[in-house]
């Protein structure tokens, strides 16, 4: 099995052109004409320029790389408006994989729209027409039919590039490592989903659970039939030659580094987590990931081992495959809805607004004295104090400018005082004034938060531990903070404006949208 | 320059007169393409009532536009005139024109384009080419 990213999956799209013509020669309210514009004939011909120009417009607008496009099916219905088997079997012959049916229809041929809506129960998008545009959605939205009518084929691109993060969702599988999650909410992210199958059935997301000691014994390359918690089974232990990788790899990050303040021992040791993880994505078919950090720090096994997941986090957010801190799923699906739009890494902290007592300079939610971040506000002015949000205990990744963008620089610091556990830095403050768009979805897996910000700049860059932080402006922190109360703690962002795709995405879901 | 109404309905019946000779000179034409493209292009000018050296390109529907242009106008004179384009379901008015001069062309020369073949014409040349293989049988 191999891991199917996020940016591979494309919305398949069916052209459907639809032709209406007349079997007899005949003037009334709905047609007119004298001729030979009254024949069969110039209705095939008709058709058949509507059809040239159909596939001219699908090659200009639709050929891009989020979607794929079957080879258009040509249907004609006539005046006595009979849909037959044969008809609908030549429109519905690539079901299988098609996402949605593209209509463009010279004539009256909405029976044929509505008959494919109810055979296939999937969405109808049509292509601009006078009158069309209204009526079709009218006609099939009131019977419980998807359909998009955009007002413009670039509108129609847009509202299909949403269609397709939907798809992303259904098609994400998220592989989950778990431990005896304390009472009724796991210590790690207590403002995660209540219930997911209730996730499963409102956004398609499937979940594949691994326990976090057996994924645990097989970070080491020992036996692997020989693990205390799966004797006997052929468990997929690191090998030799994945050993080799990781060296390898440790080279490449340490010498890709601006600079490295870890031994290539400790690197390795933090690779080795990370190269589990592949193989479990793999193993199982899974194309996303989060690990439960409290409950795996708790075993003491993290320490045995010198490693934490912070690394992995953001390599693989990096290459594309959406990787959240603390088991926070409703992060790690936000993750995917951010990332899909943006094309580039998703980032995720503790994200907290920083109010100030009267005297301006006194923080009232107190952050870890470790980020050093009361010292560093007493740099900053007043323009900068307000609306100020720091997200910080966080992993960044290397394409949060796109996963096509050069990576970004990056410090290697340990996580511990030990020197263990490999953690990416970043200095945010050299983006400063780059728009960002943040998002979570709450804990009842109802509602989306979306929000705008824009870079102020970092803090704990140059330092070690979970300091590692970017400070942004809001629009109005009060707000910010009074909404985020219902959503919770993580707030992935992306770098760049996606803000009205995610809304957008949202009123699709049926979500229940809340911005700021 | 927008001609007058009453010159512009002279000008019709003499086209469609025109436009039937010209139709016996191209099945008595030689089958070349040189002998053949003249004589189309004519016949063309004379459906859509383009004035002689209007318009030099090649495309049918660039052609078909100049002549809705030109048809706009006399329309706001409050011509009424029995070749116009506007059935509900068609494509644009230069489509339905393209479409009538091919049925037309069927009719006169006796052949049949196919429905892959008529989108697929989108020259003069290319209408040539097709007659050409249609006579040719």
């Amino acid at each position: 099995m191999s891991i199917k990213k996020m940016c591979d999956i494309k919305l398949v799209i069916q052209p459907v052109h639809s032709v209406m013509v007349h079997e007899y020669v005949f003037e009334g309210p709905c047609r007119f004409g004298s001729g030979d514009e009254l024949t069969l004939e110039f209705d095939r011909m008709n058709g058949a320029e509507g059809y040239r120009i159909f596939k001219q417009k699908l090659n200009k607008h639709l050929n891009i790389e989020e979607f794929e496009l079957l080879d258009p099916v040509e249907c004609e219905i006539t005046e006595a408006f009979e849909i037959s088997d044969e008809l609908m079997g030549g429109i519905t012959i690539n079901d299988s994989k098609a996402d949605c049916y593209l209509f463009y229809s010279v004539g009256r041929t909405y029976p044929i729209m509505l008959k494919t809506a109810m055979k296939t129960k999937k969405p109808i998008v049509l292509v601009p027409k006078c009158f069309g545009s209204t009526m079709m959605p009218a006609m099939l939205r009131s019977r419980g039919y998807e359909c998009v009518s955009p007002i413009s084929w670039e509108g129609m691109v847009e509202q299909l590039k949403i269609h397709r993060v939907r798809k992303v969702l259904k098609n994400t599988r998220a592989l989950l490592l778990n431990r005896a999650f304390t009472n009724y909410a796991p210590v790690s992210t207590p403002d995660g989903f209540i219930n997911l199958d209730d996730v499963t059935n409102r956004f398609g997301t499937e979940f594949q659970y691994l326990d976090v000691h057996e994924f645990l014994d097989q970070t080491s390359p020992g036996n692997p039939v020989a693990n205390h918690t799966k004797p006997g089974w052929k468990n997929l232990n690191l090998t030799p030659q994945d050993m080799d990788e990781i060296e390898k790899k440790a080279d490449d990050l340490i010498s890709g580094a601006y600079e490295c303040t870890m031994t290539k021992e400790a690197v390795v040791d933090s690779l080795r987590f990370y190269k589990t993880v592949q193989k479990m994505l793999d193993h199982f078919g899974c194309n996303v990931f989060s690990a439960p950090c409290p409950e795996m720090c708790a075993t003491r096994r993290l320490n045995e081992n010198k490693f934490t997941p912070c690394m992995t986090h953001s390599l693989l957010n990096g290459e594309g495959i959406c990787s959240a801190c603390e088991y926070d799923i409703p992060g790690l699906l936000t993750q995917v809805i951010l990332s899909s739009f943006a094309k580039a890494g998703a980032y995720m902290g503790n994200t907290s607004p920083i109010f100030y007592e009267a005297d301006g300079k006194t923080i009232i939610i107190k952050l870890p004295p470790r980020l050093g971040f009361e010292e560093k506000s007493l740099e900053f002015d007043d323009e900068t104090k307000k609306n100020l949000v720091v997200s910080f205990h966080s992993s960044i990744n290397r394409q949060m400018k796109g996963f096509d963008a050069e990576p970004m620089e990056y410090a290697i610091h340990p996580y511990t005082d030990s020197e263990w556990g490999v953690t990416f830095r970043y200095d945010f403050a050299q983006d400063a004034g780059q728009i960002i768009t943040m998002a979570r979805i709450s804990p009842d897996g109802k509602s989306l938060f979306v929000a705008r910000g824009k870079v102020v700049g970092s803090i704990g860059h140059d330092l070690n531990s979970c300091t590692q932080g970017i400070l942004f402006h809001v629009a109005d922190l009060k707000d910010f903070f009074d909404k985020q109360c219902d959503f919770g703690n993580h707030l992935p962002l992306v770098y760049g404006d996606c803000f009205d795709q995610v809304v957008a995405l949202g009123k699709l879901l049926n979500l229940h949208v809340v911005t700021a | 320059m927008i001609m007058d109404i009453v010159t512009f309905q002279e000008k019709l019946k003499t086209a469609a007169v025109d436009s039937e000779a010209l139709t016996l000179k191209i099945k008595a034409s030689e089958k070349e393409f040189d002998t053949l493209y003249p004589l189309i292009r004519q016949y063309l000018y004379f459906k859509f009532m383009l004035p002689e050296g209007c318009c030099a390109s090649d495309d049918i529907l660039e052609l078909a536009a100049a002549s809705v242009e030109l048809i706009a106008g006399l329309k706001k004179g409050g011509l009424k005139f029995e070749d116009r384009s506007g059935s509900c379901g068609a494509i644009s008015s230069s489509v339905t024109k393209k479409i009538l001069l091919l049925i037309s062309l069927q009719k006169a020369l006796s052949i049949q384009f196919s429905k892959e073949e008529s989108p697929a014409i989108l020259t003069i040349t290319e209408l040539t080419h097709s007659i050409l293989r249609h006579m040719q049988g």
